[in-house]
């Protein structure tokens, strides 16, 4: 495991130490490690721009030709554009 | 230069070669990428694009490719982009008072309450329709909503009266513009 080294207000301090106690963590740095770990979880939208900057960049790679005959073997199948699109609509 | 009003199942119809309508959706796309015609369509078509991609993707694939999956959807959008169309967005709030119900919603959605009252479509679909009328407000020379969609195309009339403009099939808007398929 890193180490960080961070300064927080008094205040902060004590509510830390009353959550070690009330939620029964070994120490103060469970605690912390706990709670920012749950937060990432409950807000993935934190990361969603870095994600899409990547998602663009490997996009960008694929050309409209290779994208048109990729997109021919994934929407080839028995139901028709509007079908599906309207399967969107009836979900909504 | 000729402007109409895109439906999404008409971008996905190019996309798909054994669709019904793919040869004529696909001289649509091509005439947007000659920059012979222009399309707009709602801002809506954007996620029902990125929600079709990534179910169908999903369907074929499996979950096992998540990337890819979610690299299919960035460049389906992308693809749609390079077609240089209008994304139409009824912007702003505004206040529905009936009786009772004192609401502030989205423009759009208040367009689509009163559209209701004319038309027997479902939810999106209005929303569809609100954007083309308001498209077709903004732009008088928008001059055909074409879509692939049954309900649209069994309730033209009706339809091409509220929005002003006609109701075309992807192939019947080919034949007008009297382009090969």
């Amino acid at each position: 495991m890193e180490v960080l080294n961070v300064k927080v207000e008094k205040e902060t301090k004590e509510k830390i130490e009353r959550l070690v106690k009330a939620r029964g963590y070994k120490n103060k740095s469970e605690a912390l490690r706990t709670m920012i770990e749950e937060h990432f979880e409950e807000h993935p939208e934190l990361f969603a721009e870095e994600e899409m900057e990547e998602l663009l960049r490997e996009a960008g790679r694929i050309s409209d030709a290779d994208f048109d005959e990729l997109a021919a073997r994934i929407f080839r199948g028995r139901k028709t554009a509007e079908e599906l699109v309207r399967e969107e609509r009836e979900r909504a | 230069m000729k402007q109409f009003y895109m439906d999404s199942n008409v971008y996905i119809s190019g996309l798909k070669p054994d669709d019904p309508f793919h040869s004529d959706s696909k001289a649509i796309v091509r005439a947007l990428e000659r920059d012979e015609i222009r399309a707009e369509t709602s801002v809506l078509t954007i996620l029902e694009v990125a929600s079709v991609s990534g179910r169908v993707y999903a369907a074929k694939k499996g979950m096992k490719s998540e990337k890819e999956r979610k690299v299919f959807i960035v460049r389906s959008l992308r693809r749609l982009a390079g077609l240089k169309t209008k994304f139409i967005n009824i912007s702003g709030d505004t206040h529905l008072s009936i009786r009772g119900i004192e609401a502030t919603l989205p423009s759009v959605f208040n367009e689509a309450v009163l559209l209701s009252l004319r038309s027997r479509l479902k939810t999106l679909d209005l929303i569809h329709l609100a954007a083309a009328k308001h498209a077709k407000q903004v732009n008088a020379e928008l001059n055909a909503l074409v879509t692939g969609d049954k309900d649209f195309l069994s309730n033209k009339k009706e339809l091409s009266e509220i929005v002003k403009m006609p109701v075309f099939s992807p192939r019947e808007y080919v034949d007008g513009l009297g382009i090969e398929s």
